[in-house]
């Protein structure tokens, strides 16, 4: 295990609870099997987990101060032509644990694996990607 | 606009992925021409299906000997595109 990755409990935002039930979860594209292994890899090439690399995907959840709206319109997400959204809980109930990093709305989604299936199970619960209908619209 | 086939972005690059400073970061050695990517430059980032336009906002040590870098999203290549023929500095 080399010891230059960067804690990522450093970069917890502490006491942030999320009910499973009506917080969302989104990510822009790319939402592929390809996308979230390339997402997963540069994390755990960066980042550990309790001495282990970290093996997680980067997505946005919605709280306070951070609908969708706000997030697609965001700098970064309306530079996407689709994303995928849902359930918190429909990622919970699938075997993906989350994790509050750096600054909020950002989440990390964590693997329980860095393999094909993990990723594949993953695209599979975000389900349908949709058009960001803020595409390319300048912020108000 | 070019086909995704024919694109090639300068730094691969994943919009949703930040860091503690807020900006896209993903690493210099995934760059196929790294002298491009300086500080301050206007790069092409991303990934052929959806490319960004990004400025580069420092390069800084990564683990094992790797280089990070910080990417400010301006947008997409088209409003690039857009300002310069407004500008006439392409043709209409």
């Amino acid at each position: 295990m080399p010891d230059d990755l960067t804690p990522i409990e450093d970069k917890l935002r502490p006491g942030e609870i999320l009910d499973p039930a009506s917080h969302l979860i989104m990510r822009g594209w790319p939402v592929t099997v390809e996308g979230m292994l390339a997402n997963a890899d540069r994390t755990r090439v960066r980042y550990s987990l309790a001495g282990e690399p970290f093996v997680a995907i980067s997505a946005e959840v919605t709280m306070a101060g951070w609908d969708v709206d706000s997030i697609l319109m965001g700098s970064r997400l309306r530079s996407r032509r689709s994303y995928a959204i849902t359930r918190v809980g429909d990622l919970v109930a699938a075997g993906f644990d989350l994790a509050p990093t750096f600054q909020a709305p950002h989440y990390s989604v964590l693997l329980p694996s860095y393999t094909r299936e993990a990723a594949e199970r993953l695209v599979e619960v975000f389900g349908e990607v949709k058009p960001n209908p803020y595409f390319r619209r300048k912020e108000p | 606009m070019s086909s995704s086939n024919d694109v090639t972005v300068t730094l691969p690059a994943d919009v949703n992925m930040v860091d503690e400073t807020g900006y896209v970061w993903t690493f210099l050695h995934e760059a196929a021409e790294p002298d491009r990517v300086i500080p301050g430059a206007l790069i092409v980032a991303g990934d052929p299906i959806e490319p960004f336009l990004a400025r580069v906002v420092d390069i800084i040590d990564g683990p094992r000997g790797t280089s990070v870098v910080h990417l400010d999203v301006l947008g997409v290549p088209e409003d690039a595109i857009d300002e310069l023929r407004h500008a006439r500095l392409l043709p209409q």
